[in-house]
């Protein structure tokens, strides 16, 4: 399904040494998509629902391609081959029918937990102002938000920033256009919690939301900004490997 | 837990909307101020639930007909439509906003629903407040404008605190429905029929009470003369009309009426209405009928026996001339020809069948009448001595009788009209008006009802011409007035001439 080829000319020499072809972490990866989707997977409410993954290859100019696949086991095991050369994302929500292979804020049928993306100060990125100075102090935010709320979060690590995350006890499955938008509100309202927390600490722009339609990089893959790339990782609150 | 991997515990969707911040603050500051707190997501079964639920429940039929989502009156019967249902019914009996969320909560895991959100609660609980609020404003305030501390109004309060009519009408005139654009110096009842006169010195015929209530027959009266448009919002005539109403008949009532009606005058207007609708709806009704004749008797009984109330609901059929006339048994069975229940004989007659008579008059073209009974009807007739005679007719070997109210031979129906209501066709309304003048006696017509007891001289026109001056201030449109006779002057200068 994926929907870019690669030749010869999309070699980029200003972008430096290329990326050794290191797979990635296969083992990671489907235990990840297991936990996010396993549940609403196994209920067939929607038809059509597929995890949809992207993959982005950073050459001259962006390459972005979408694949579906409605079994973890295929879904880990094409993301861990592309990710020797691409950036891998994926939705978090299951998504149904994609005319254009991205899925859509329409498109959304089953939403599996609410997910945020903080990021960090990074050479590789186009404006740093008002964002947390390192990974590692995005960790404190993390801190703040579990001792502010009763919730646990789930991390994932990816270079320049953290994907703090929970799951939904049951999958909220998107039948209509109202539950469709209190799921985007949901989303809104947790990535709103790390903002009022980041202000606090001076970091006004940090916090960004990730809608239906958004992509989070996949925890096993790798972040290739830079020649030498970054694993995307699940990670403790301290900043541990789980 | 994965093995290998320690993911976070999971975390309930509801707890999560409990906690998490609004992400535009204004929503819930909003909702904080209408409903005086926020309100909580809390999962409790239909047993959990208030008592003042369980008596809702039972005393209010369309709460429990929502409850079990049953309501055939509802345009939107999704799960969503109900809980705005419940929500508002709910708030009109005074549950606060948390007591909303919980009797809505119940209800959407009742019926298997999807998951809803701290904001959508908000959303169809604020609806439901801010619709009882203005329901209860609504009350308060009620009809009128008062500027002064006063208690609701109630008509009723009034009469038995004797208020004078001046007092009356300027209630009437803080009315809000009227905004202070027509301000009212009288109501004058005459017979069945309410006439108001405002300060620019227009008579306004607001209509029976029926009429009134009905609100729209008085709003294009008031259009009619004074070029003003009354409106109502939408679903608010009982808090916004209804207490004019009243007060229109209590003024009214304050004082001698200018006439009355009496049961004769009553059952000759009916037989006038009758006879105008006939003709009015063919022109063919308008033909003597021959009661020597078996032929011409047996297809008017057959047009009574083929007679049904739902052909009066037909009124323009343009194939009904030619039909009539193909079809001359008139048996009406290809197009909605009335039943031909009021004639005309040749020597004079006029021929009822008064069962028939009864079933118009209850229709929208027979004036929706209500009051009129059979008793009622056959008392005025017997005052106008109608006596009760069995027609046969005969075509071939086939008979119809039926019984037929008839009059004395050259009866009147109304002394002043000549010819007699139901002779004459239809006016054409392409044809010329008469050119009326000073002093010309002339009958007001009105949707097919005379307004005039009897005939009155034309005291002048208006600038335009286009309104003859009466006594009283009256003012008709001169379109709609019929010539009975010409001014003594005419006559006489006609005879000069002819001499």
């Amino acid at each position: 399904v994926i929907t870019y080829s690669l030749t010869s000319e999309d070699n980029d020499p200003a972008a430096g040494t290329p990326s050794p072809p290191q797979q990635g972490d296969l083992v990671q990866i489907e235990a990840f998509l297991r936990h996010w989707f396993g549940a609403a997977l196994s209920v067939k409410k929607v038809p059509d629902q597929a995890i949809v993954l992207a993959a982005i290859v950073r050459l001259k100019k962006d390459r972005m391609g979408f694949a579906r696949f409605e079994n973890i086991q295929d879904a880990a095991r094409w993301a861990a081959m592309e990710s020797a050369r691409s950036n891998l994302y994926f939705h978090a929500a299951l998504h149904g029918h994609c005319p254009r292979g991205k899925g859509s804020l329409e498109s959304a049928v089953c939403l599996s937990g609410v997910i945020a993306d903080l990021d960090a100060q990074s050479p590789y990125r186009g404006e740093n102002e008002g964002k947390a100075p390192s990974v590692e102090s995005l960790y404190s935010l993390v801190r703040d938000f579990e001792n502010h709320y009763p919730f646990r979060l789930t991390l994932i690590e990816s270079g320049y920033g953290i994907y703090p995350s929970i799951r939904f006890r049951e999958p909220l499955f998107l039948t209509d256009q109202r539950t469709r938008d209190e799921a985007g509100e949901l989303l809104n309202r947790f990535a709103e919690a790390f903002r009022i927390l980041a202000r606090a600490r001076g970091w006004l722009s940090t916090t960004d939301r990730v809608s239906l339609a958004g992509l989070v990089r996949l925890p096993g893959t790798f972040n290739r900004k830079r020649p030498s790339p970054l694993p995307v990782r699940l990670v403790t609150p301290n900043g541990g490997v789980r | 837990v994965t093995p290998g991997f320690a993911f976070a515990p999971d975390a309930d969707i509801a707890e999560l909307d409990k906690h998490l911040p609004e992400a535009k603050e204004s929503a819930g500051s909003r909702f904080h101020e209408a409903s005086l707190g926020d309100i909580g997501i809390r999962s409790l079964t239909e047993a959990e639930l208030p008592p003042k639920f369980q008596v809702l429940l039972r005393t209010n039929s369309k709460f429990s007909q929502s409850w079990e989502r049953n309501r055939s009156d509802l345009n939107d019967t999704s799960l969503s439509g109900f809980e705005q249902s419940l929500a508002t019914i709910s708030a009109h009996n005074g549950f606060s906003a948390q007591e909303i969320v919980d009797l809505l909560v119940v209800f959407r895991n009742k019926w298997k629903g999807s998951w809803r959100g701290r904001s959508y609660y908000r959303a169809t609980v604020a609806k439901a407040l801010g619709n009882a609020a203005r329901h209860r404003r609504d009350q308060r305030q009620g009809a009128f404008y008062q500027p002064e501390a006063e208690t609701p109004n109630s008509a009723a309060q009034d009469a038995s605190e004797g208020r004078g009519k001046s007092e009356l009408l300027a209630k009437l005139n803080n009315a809000i429905i009227f905004g202070g654009r027509i301000r009212f110096g009288d109501i004058m009842r005459g017979g069945r029929y309410f006439t108001a006169f405002d300060d620019m010195g227009n008579e306004i015929l607001l209509g029976t009470a029926r009429e009134m209530n009905g609100f729209v027959q008085t709003q294009a009266n008031i259009v009619e003369i004074t070029g003003i448009n009354l409106s109502i919002p939408s679903g608010r005539k009982a808090v916004y009309w209804y207490p004019v109403v009243e007060l229109f008949i209590q003024i009214a009532n304050s004082q001698p009426a200018k006439f009355e009606f009496g049961l004769e005058e009553e059952v000759r207007m009916y037989l006038a209405r009758a006879l105008d609708a006939l003709t009015h709806n063919c022109p063919c009704n308008a033909a003597r009928i021959d009661l020597h004749n078996p032929e011409e008797l047996y297809n008017l009984n057959l047009s009574i026996r083929n007679g049904r109330r739902d052909k009066f609901l037909y009124r323009d059929n343009p194939n009904r001339d030619n039909a009539n006339r193909a079809n001359s048994n008139g048996s009406g069975a290809d197009y909605p020809l009335w039943p031909r229940f009021i004639c005309w004989s040749k020597d004079g007659r006029l021929c009822v069948h008064v069962a028939t008579l009864l079933m118009f008059l209850g229709t929208p073209v027979g004036g929706d009448e209500r009051r009129v009974t059979l008793d009622r009807l056959q008392l005025g007739l017997e005052m106008m001595r109608f006596t009760y005679v069995t027609q046969e007719g005969q075509s071939g070997r086939l008979r119809i009788s039926y019984l037929w109210a008839i009059s004395s031979p050259d009866f009147q129906l109304d002394p002043d009209c000549d010819p007699q209501p139901g002779l004459n066709p239809e006016e054409d309304p392409d044809a010329e008006q008469p050119a009326f003048q000073v002093g010309d006696y002339v009958q007001w017509k009105l949707r097919g009802s005379l307004r005039f007891s009897s005939p009155r001289p034309i005291l002048g026109f208006s600038f335009d011409g286009q309104y003859a001056l009466f006594d009283d201030k009256v003012q008709a449109p001169v379109s709609q007035l019929i010539l009975i006779r010409r001014s003594q002057n005419q006559n006489q200068s006609a005879k000069g001439a002819t001499s």
